[in-house]
């Protein structure tokens, strides 16, 4: 009996394929069936399942980093250099932990929204200086705040030693503060720049003003000062006998407000006047920062790109950014709206995988639990893409572009079918067999034309080659 | 796959393996297993792997050398910028010593680095010099694989490392050879050898650029993605010939001359198989009856034509994954067991006219495992042109034989004259080369 493409799928088929593959990483055999009850309650429950994930508790806290590196950095020559060695070693080893939720666990689109806002704050491996904290801020910043405000999130972040030694901000001085009136210093502007041009509004700000140009020179200047005293614990050294985990819970909080170097008086930001108190006031002008209308439409946009699309239509954008609104700038009401959007639903739309997409997905195709997440990682870096290999901001290419280039794209090819006959060479499964393995993780994304092809091939591994290849699954 | 991954039972029982799929018992196992070997088997085996990277690879991708004042001028566009730099996309190199870097394609590696069971010489060559500088694949092959240059030797005949097998004494299992289904030149011999057949690999799929034509007719996207990975380099294949591409790229795993791979002729073949190759060997290397030697012969580190699309990055992936595979997954085994990467020559310093790297006399050797002293081996020739080997290529600092040597020596305990009798007979050879076998 010869498999036949059947004349139509029910809808709840079809939003469970893309739900699956477009929002999570790809569907295991018979996976789309269980999510056609519920597609968009399928990603809601992601969102509400905020418990954290046992095998991250273990992991070097932010604290203990933050010592460690003081210490490095106080030792200096080549105790440095060994501990940037161990660092970056140690990311390895915590990349292979953070990779599995991924595949092995219950919520792909809560990775997939950890893996979107990781990369939006740019604390990868790509900036030495803060490498280190490359997955602690992952787990301390991202994790915890996935789904609550984005002053939330932003508020953690700028909290966080990372962005603090980033931008140099731990140096910054105001002129009119107790210590500045003693000594020379400078007001450092890049974490308030960060904020405003990575964070907020995106480029095209500053001076100039004109459109997307909501701020200019003096609101920078302004914010800078607002965040003058927001420093880094200076750890104490502490005696080299007892190993720095073990240490760590009596390690104080990373984060520190020096009142003595912070600028007095009021500052004038964005049309408004923040009167004078400390710490507070970069609080308060966070919060306006993140319930700003342009602020949510450009995040919209931002995870919708991410998403659904190079070019996301208007629609997306427009109930992402009501969801974000909604909320009060809300990162889980902006991710929940996209349960309820049937323009991100939409089947036409294409988005190529990138590498971490691909080959989570093909290990779900066949059917694998990976145990350890080294494997995986080594697929990664294979088609060009390394552990948080950024440095920067949104700097991971996610254009059809940047990876379907001649050389990128002729080792993705060779990669799907190497995978697909090594794992499939013994099996000895008709042509049938291969079509309804298509189907199982595909669904209805699979085409008339792909599925003809697939039906004519020579055994197993061919199929799953085909099926590897196939446009519709290196898009999601 | 040696994967450690466990399949999901679903309702579909003939797909439920598919992720767990063994292919060791593909492989015959036929062969009777032995005690001797002068105690260097069975559970005290001190196993030796090698690595050999076809085609000609280039030592400063994986290991820059900012440390060199001529480093930046002389690499152009291929060089790396400086450890410590933020890279908005791609880590900046690794600092190793100050003066060598490591790309940040081989992070993976660093764990081994750090243990110090991780020994890179940055400028080696073996018996094959010309003197003219123009290198040639097939030659430099037999002479890495002979340990002579010379065609009237004895040893022109076999290859080193089964005249070193014949040392150990009979009654061990195969060798075993991962690559093309055939013997390596390396394990020619009377010693024997096992040559996994191409199909542990899983047999290409023929014609695959054909049929992903038809896949993504008429897609505006995949179509011409397609076309522009397909499309050859035009301009210096004439120069170099089929002959040459047979040379650098044949007898690697999962590629035979004769079985073409179908692949895009941009992609790095071959390479891409090293650590799946790596899994294969290790699942059969830990068997109680796992031999003591085995070779992986991959392609795909010929870099003539532009290195664009961070190529070199990828090729670096796989081999350090390919490393990492082989260490993961000999478990125990692994602390006992020396690997060897190594090519049959380098690339020039400076890229060519296509930003590609044409052939250069000296390339890296890795050497990794429990027993060996890690850390950079032999002396830094230069990059400056006038420190240069004719043809542009980095200077030789080491001899190739002179880490054989050593490994044969201390790793397997072959004794000097032996060696010097059969394995590395002749006049001119180098002594073993100090500090890079734990004793």
């Amino acid at each position: 009996m010869v498999m036949e493409y059947p004349e139509s799928f029910p809808q709840a088929q079809i939003a469970a394929a893309v739900a699956a593959t477009r929002f999570g990483y790809g569907a295991r055999p018979g996976e789309i069936g269980f999510i056609a009850d519920d597609p968009g309650g399928w990603l809601l429950a992601q969102l509400r399942d905020e418990a954290p994930l046992p095998a991250l508790a273990n992991l070097p806290k932010t604290a203990t980093i933050l010592a460690e590196m003081q210490a490095a950095e106080a030792a200096g020559g080549e105790a440095l250099r060994r501990y940037r060695l161990k660092m970056m070693a140690r990311q390895q080893e915590e990349a292979a932990i953070h990779i599995l939720p991924a595949i092995n666990g219950p919520n792909p689109y809560r990775e997939r929204l950890v893996r979107f806002w990781s990369e939006f704050f740019g604390i990868g491996l790509g900036d030495p200086v803060v490498a280190p904290f490359a997955h602690a801020f992952e787990r301390e910043v991202i994790r915890p705040n996935l789904t609550r405000r984005f002053y939330d999130m932003m508020l953690a972040a700028i909290r966080h030693p990372a962005l603090i030694l980033k931008h140099a901000n731990q140096k910054s001085l105001a002129k009119r503060s107790a210590t500045g009136r003693d000594q020379r210093g400078s007001l450092e502007t890049g974490l308030a720049r960060a904020i405003l041009e990575d964070y907020c509004f995106g480029p095209g700000g500053g001076a100039k003003g004109g459109p997307g140009g909501t701020w200019r020179e003096p609101d920078l200047l302004a914010l800078a000062n607002m965040l003058t005293g927001w420093t880094v614990t200076r750890v104490p050294a502490q005696p080299a006998s007892a190993p720095a985990v073990e240490r760590a819970p009596l390690l104080p909080a990373p984060f520190r407000f020096d009142a003595s170097v912070h600028a007095e008086g009021s500052k004038y930001f964005l049309g408004r006047n923040y009167p004078e108190a400390g710490v507070l006031e970069a609080e308060a002008a966070l919060d306006t920062l993140t319930r700003t209308p342009a602020v949510g439409r450009r995040l919209a946009r931002l995870l919708a790109r991410h998403l659904v699309a190079d070019d996301p239509p208007a629609e997306v954008v427009d109930d992402l950014t009501l969801g974000y609104a909604s909320g009060g700038g809300s990162l889980g009401r902006m991710a929940a709206a996209v349960a309820g959007s049937n323009a991100a639903f939409e089947p036409s739309l294409q988005k190529v995988k990138r590498p971490d997409d691909l080959v989570l997905s093909v290990y779900r195709a066949l059917g694998m639990r990976p145990r350890r997440g080294e494997p995986l990682l080594r697929d990664m870096a294979l088609l060009g893409m390394g552990v948080k290999p950024y440095g920067a901001p949104l700097a991971v290419p996610g254009s059809a572009n940047y990876w379907l280039a001649p050389a990128r794209f002729a080792d993705r090819m060779d990669w799907c079918a190497s995978i697909a006959v090594r794992a499939l060479s013994e099996n000895s499964q008709g042509p049938d067999g291969a079509l309804a393995q298509a189907f199982d993780v595909l669904g209805p994304k699979l085409s008339p034309q792909t599925f003809r092809r697939l039906a004519v091939a020579l055994d197993a591994g061919e199929s799953a080659a085909l099926l590897f290849i196939s446009v519709e699954f290196q898009t999601r | 796959m040696s994967d450690p991954s466990t399949p999901t039972l679903t309702r579909r029982s003939a797909l439920a393996g598919l992720g767990a799929v063994s292919i060791a018992p593909l492989l015959p196992s036929t062969v009777s297993f032995a005690q001797s070997a002068g105690g260097n088997s069975g559970d005290k085996r001190r196993p030796l792997i090698v690595i050999l990277l076809r085609g000609g690879f280039d030592g400063l991708s994986l290991l820059p050398v900012p440390g060199d004042p001529a480093y930046a001028n002389a690499r152009g566009d291929l060089a790396y910028p400086a450890p410590g730099s933020r890279q908005r996309y791609q880590p900046a190199p690794i600092d190793l010593d100050g003066r060598f870097a490591l790309n940040p394609a081989a992070t993976s590696l660093l764990r081994f680095w750090r243990a110090d069971q991780l020994a890179i010489a940055p400028a080696v060559a073996g018996a094959y010099r010309p003197t003219d500088g123009v290198m040639d694949h097939a030659l430099a092959q037999r002479a890495l694989a002979t340990g002579t240059a010379d065609s009237t030797s004895s040893a022109w005949n076999s290859g080193w490392l089964n005249r070193a097998l014949v040392q150990l004494g009979g009654g061990q299992p195969p060798a075993f050879a991962l690559g093309g289904g055939r013997v390596p030149a390396i394990l020619a011999g009377s010693a024997g050898v096992e040559a996994a057949p191409p199909a542990v690999m899983g047999s290409p799929v023929a014609g695959l650029m054909q049929k992903a034509e038809l896949l993504y007719r008429g897609d505006p996207l995949f179509g011409p993605a397609l076309a522009r990975a397909i499309k050859r380099h035009d301009l210096p294949m004439d120069r170099l010939g089929a002959k040459h591409l047979a040379a650098a790229n044949g007898g690697s795993a999962g590629v035979t001359a004769s079985n073409p791979t179908g692949s895009a002729p941009k992609s790095i073949r071959g390479a891409m198989d090293l650590p799946a190759a790596a899994a294969l060997v290790a699942a059969r290397m830990v068997r109680a009856d796992g031999p003591i030697c085995a070779v992986i012969e991959v392609s795909g580190f010929d870099a003539h034509f532009g290195e664009a699309d961070n190529r070199a990055e990828r090729r670096i992936a796989a081999l350090a994954g390919g490393l990492e595979t082989l260490a993961d997954d000999l478990g125990a085994l692994y602390e006992r067991s020396v690997i060897l990467g190594l090519s049959e020559f380098g690339r020039a310093v400076e890229p060519n006219i296509t930003g590609g790297l044409d052939h250069g006399l000296a390339g890296p050797v890795l050497c990794m495992g429990g027993p060996v002293i890690g850390g950079i081996k032999g002396a830094w020739p230069g990059l400056a042109r006038d420190k240069r080997s004719p043809g542009g290529g980095l200077a030789p600092s080491v001899d190739a034989r002179a880490i054989f040597k050593r490994i044969v020596q201390d790793h397997w305990k072959i004794t000097p004259a032996q060696i010097n009798a059969t394995v590395f007979p002749g006049a001119n050879m180098p002594a073993p080369f100090k500090g890079l076998i734990r004793a």
